[in-house]
């Protein structure tokens, strides 16, 4: 694999993290706006 | 059900064989039939990668999971998203360029046939066993909703999946993944639509969404740090991680999946669809089950969601009982649907104070419910002798029948056959890929013509077939065998990880060394699910990794110190 290659990768997998918390983050948002 | 949804159902999977056996053609050799010749594009293997999992239990279980705990189950998949970015940096670049058409075969370049041939040997085992599980939950429902003998319902999903699985291969199972995969989805947005549209006037998403807060069926996380949970945050994060790890690197029914496609980069494409998709797409159908709790809060359900035993219990001597249990869950149902409508009027008014009365008024009768449910359950027990019968798994199935419109109804039927049937024949594509290549091709013929070997292929995935029918229809008496056989399986997943993690991230480490840290490894587990069976199993995972690890490490180093200083 090439340096270049490489380097989209690291930015896809930041991304796929980055995309985790955010859902994450829409599940507690989710938990606590309707908590009563 | 209506003639109409059964030609739905029947052209459907008609449709699926059919289509499978179409790609027979294209199968002339091994490496097509097991990898399809390495060459299917990167989004029908993230698919087919995902529909593999998505069995009838997602379905039909999952769905009863978010009716009765809500989101908590998501928790378990928290893990997953980093268990693929870190199987896309290790395994599947190691598996691409070593050219292999199993995960086991790769230990035995990097170690020896004897650590190869066991894993190998340790999939076959629990995966022939799980096959035909995965067949008999999915029969027992349809039985009951579908007034079939579990025989007929276990062979309507498994007759299919052998045909085009032994005809077709990887490219017949890869295909039909996708189609399941667009009907699925397809049908859990429409099943949403219809429990939205299901609330009552005056009632809407957010006030829905409010009372199933109410009742904490939209905690998504808990943060404890125990053992002895499931699902929690950290169960999900550090156990779940090494569970999907294991799974998704070392289990042959998925590595399988990604080896089909044409590159390194389009293997891990594929692998990255469902560390985005997979948490959504569970939270849709808990969600799913969410709203069908929500439906039946204003529509009246039955007490008991199994028509089967509804009618057992009213024509035993325990009907008296059951009639009264009856009456009390009509007062309670109506008291809680009451409760249930003052917390959206109370929500719309503004008035917070009388919102929070209005919930604690809905949680006692919906525990007042739940308790009445409970001892139904108990009078199933003691009248049909079903010690392990759960009620949640039928409320789905009887929403679909009772509520959807013709047509839908047949659709609804349809997917949930077909997920049994194309996770089925995933692993029968798999199960015979492990015996030839491990096996049969390895140590019993290895210089037959590849002609010979697509034929011993073929036939291998029927008798897998048979095998998991055996399996399936036997399953109610072979209960206990078939719960050894997974709890067996749960000793072994980490320990296999743990095998891929010596031989992917130490070069000292021997084959002895690997060979005895996975045996090592398995029977730590062993011992701590007998021992302490409280703790979870997702944390076997992590100790079963950890032991296999610390032992073939300290082995080898042992031994090469011998070597050195003899």
């Amino acid at each position: 694999m090439s340096e270049a290659s490489a380097r989209n990768w690291n930015v896809t997998y930041a991304t796929v993290i980055v995309v985790e918390i955010v859902v994450l983050l829409a599940l507690w948002w989710l938990q606590n706006h309707f908590k009563v | 059900m209506h003639f109409l949804d059964w030609a739905i159902v029947i052209a459907y999977i008609a449709w699926l064989v059919s289509d499978g056996i179409k790609r027979t053609k294209l199968d002339r050799t091994t490496e097509s039939y097991f990898l399809g010749n390495r060459s299917m594009p990167w989004w029908a293997v993230g698919l087919s990668v995902m529909a593999t999992q998505l069995s009838a239990v997602t379905l039909v279980g999952t769905t009863g999971q978010g009716y009765t705990d809500g989101l908590r189950f998501v928790q378990f998949y928290y893990g997953l998203p980093l268990a693929m970015v870190i199987l896309c940096i290790t395994l599947v670049p190691f598996f691409y360029r070593a050219k292999v058409y199993t995960a086991y075969e790769y230990l035995e370049r990097r170690f020896d046939l004897k650590t190869r041939a066991f894993t190998s040997f340790l999939f076959l085992l629990s995966r022939g066993m799980s096959c035909g599980a995965i067949a008999a939950a999915p029969a027992v429902v349809l039985s009951v909703i579908l007034g079939w003998s579990v025989t007929t319902t276990a062979l309507v999903i498994l007759v299919p999946a052998v045909i085009y699985s032994m005809l077709g291969g990887v490219q017949a199972v890869t295909w039909t993944d996708v189609k399941t995969m667009g009907l699925t989805i397809l049908m859990l947005i429409v099943a949403m639509v219809f429990l939205v549209r299901g609330l009552p006037s005056g009632v809407g998403v957010t006030d829905a969404l409010s009372i199933a807060g109410g009742t904490g069926r939209l905690q998504a996380f808990d943060f404890r740090f125990t053992l002895t949970e499931t699902y929690t945050f950290w169960s999900g994060m550090i156990g779940g991680l090494f569970l999907m790890l294991s799974y998704f690197g070392c289990d042959q029914s998925q590595v399988q999946r990604y080896l089909t496609a044409k590159s390194i980069d389009d293997g891990r494409t594929s692998l990255l669809m469902s560390a985005y998709w997979k948490i959504p797409l569970q939270v849709l159908v808990l969600l799913v089950g969410i709203f069908t709790f929500l439906f039946y809060l204003f529509n009246q359900p039955p007490l008991l969601f199994n028509p089967v035993h509804d009618e057992r219990i009213r024509a035993s001597a325990s009907a008296p009982a059951y009639v009264e249990l009856q009456s009390e869950f009509q007062a309670a149902f109506g008291a809680r649907r009451q409760a249930a409508v003052e917390i959206a009027s109370s929500r719309h008014s503004g008035d917070v104070r009388e919102q929070a009365r209005a919930t604690d008024a809905f949680n006692g009768h919906d525990a007042a419910v739940r308790s009445i449910r409970t001892r139904a359950a108990a009078l199933v027990k003691q009248t049909t002798g079903d010690a392990s019968y759960n009620d949640v798994n039928y409320v789905f199935p009887t929403w679909i029948m009772t509520a959807l419109p013709i047509g839908i109804v047949g659709l609804w039927i349809a997917a949930i056959i077909t997920a049994a049937t194309d996770s089925i024949a995933a692993e029968l594509n798999s199960l015979s890929t492990a015996s030839v290549i491990d096996f049969y091709k390895r140590l019993a013929r290895p210089d037959a013509t590849d002609e010979h070997y697509l034929f011993v292929s073929k036939v291998t995935t029927g008798f897998w077939g048979v095998f998991a029918g055996v399996v399936a229809v036997y399953a109610s008496s072979l209960g206990s065998l078939i719960e050894v056989v997974n709890r067996f399986g749960s000793f072994f997943y980490g320990s296999i990880l743990g095998v891929f993690m010596l031989a992917i991230l130490t070069r000292r480490v021997t084959g002895t060394g690997a060979f005895v840290g996975l045996i090592a490894g398995m029977v730590t587990v062993a011992a701590v699910a007998f021992g302490r069976p409280d703790i979870s199993f997702l944390w076997h995972n992590v100790i079963g990794a950890v032991v296999v690890f610390t032992v073939g490490m300290t082995l080898s180093l042992l031994r090469h110190e011998n070597v050195e200083r003899p």
